[in-house]
């Protein structure tokens, strides 16, 4: 009698031991972002539009192989930044003061995503946030440089911004959400 | 022996995958509590229009345990309210208005998707100062691209004219204006320091005396 329930409870031991090993071995191999996020396969080799990159992004369910892929979750929300720009100069010499706001996130573009993948992977927000701001605080006084002191409004300095940034943003796989003006004048 | 280990072993399996089934879907059911909504990112979606998130307003849902993934964002914020903010131009003040803004979600999966992608990992708070940036830059760019006569004389095409733009500013991170209300009063000079900013988020001038 003795030996048969020991053989019963050897196999309910087995049997619950393999479920919560294998319930735990899948949800290892299968990841899935929260919805904010997205999953940076890096490893292995994969193909898009014909280039051959190091890494994946993922924005829901995927499969990362064991030992040759790593996986990490990124926050994809946005990153404000706020620009202060002092003692810029309109090409007459006229020193003008700018504040701005801008929205800045990481983009999910895998052609634009290498970029920031090498630079700011595993890198804190506050580094993409500051490398975000001083681009634009450049920008600023390209931008302002290049205006009469009569052109000097929100509108041209927002447009003359925006291609400004654009360049620098797409090198570095930023995507600008949102770019506004809080103040702009001219110091005596 | 070895058939008893068989029938333990099948009945392990039984006991366990219930076990640990039952445990995980207890742990995905969520339950929507109000002012929030729940994002749920599907591998599979039904509507290929609506993108990989699922979305429930009220309710209980069940995220399916390793295949799925949800989390429950803010569906309702607080007013913004800025009773004194200046308008200048170059320095140059225009005027002086007061500001009260509440925002909504736009409830279509399009512009939902992009609220919980760009907004999604910031809490309420933070949420509601970039709105405050957002509206308190609108207005002052709006305003200042008015003539300040157009302005006091047809502030209801000032204030169509601000829903617009903030429609279309708060539309990039995927939310709409509810309620505006803005009253433009002709600026007081003595309000004016020659320290302020012709705009500034971080400071509430004192209440000018144009007030209502």
């Amino acid at each position: 009698m003795q030996p048969d329930i020991m053989g019963w409870v050897l196999g309910g031991v087995l049997g619950v031991l393999f479920i919560v090993i294998e319930t735990f071995m899948i949800g290892r191999l299968l990841r899935v972002p929260l919805p904010h996020r997205f999953l940076v396969v890096t490893g292995g080799r994969h193909n898009r539009g014909g280039k051959t990159l190091g890494f994946r992004i993922a924005r829901k369910l995927t499969y990362v192989i064991p030992v040759v892929e790593q996986c990490r979750e990124i926050d994809g929300s946005c990153i404000p930044c706020r620009i202060e720009v002092r003692n810029a100069y309109l090409p007459g010499g006229v020193r003008v003061k700018a504040s701005l706001f801008a929205l800045v996130r990481l983009s999910t573009d895998p052609a634009l995503a290498a970029c920031w993948i090498e630079r700011f992977l595993d890198r804190p927000t506050g580094d993409i946030a500051q490398v975000s701001t001083e681009t634009m605080e450049g920008a600023a006084r390209q931008v302002l440089s290049t205006l009469a002191a009569e052109e000097v409004g929100d509108l041209t300095f927002l447009a003359g911004m925006a291609d400004a940034t654009a360049e620098s943003f797409r090198k570095l796989g930023l995507e600008l959400v949102h770019l506004s003006v809080s103040s702009l004048r001219m110091e005596a | 022996m070895g058939q008893n280990i068989i029938l333990g072993l099948a009945i392990g399996l039984f006991l366990g995958s219930t076990l640990v089934w039952g445990l995980l879907i207890f742990r995905g059911l969520v339950r929507v509590s109000p002012g929030h909504f729940l994002a749920i990112q599907r591998s599979n979606s039904a509507d290929p229009a609506a993108g990989p998130l699922g979305f429930a307003h009220s309710g209980r849902m069940l995220v399916i345990p390793l295949f799925q993934s949800g989390q429950l964002y803010p569906s309702e914020f607080p007013e913004i309210k800025n009773e004194a903010l200046r308008i200048t131009h170059l320095g140059n003040p225009l005027l002086d208005c007061s500001l009260t803004l509440r925002v909504k979600l736009i409830r279509k999966p399009e512009p939902l998707t992009r609220f919980v992608q760009t907004l999604g990992g910031l809490g309420i708070e933070e949420i509601v100062r970039i709105v405050r940036i957002i509206a308190e830059n609108g207005t002052h760019q709006v305003l200042a691209s008015l003539p300040v006569d157009r302005s006091l004389s047809a502030p209801d095409q000032a204030k169509a004219r601000l829903r617009e733009h903030l429609d279309e500013e708060l539309g990039s991170v995927g939310l709409q204006v509810g309620e505006v209300s803005l009253v433009v009063r002709p600026v007081h000079a003595q309000a004016h320091r020659s320290d302020d900013s012709e705009f500034s988020m971080d400071r509430v001038l004192e209440k000018s005396p144009f007030g209502e």
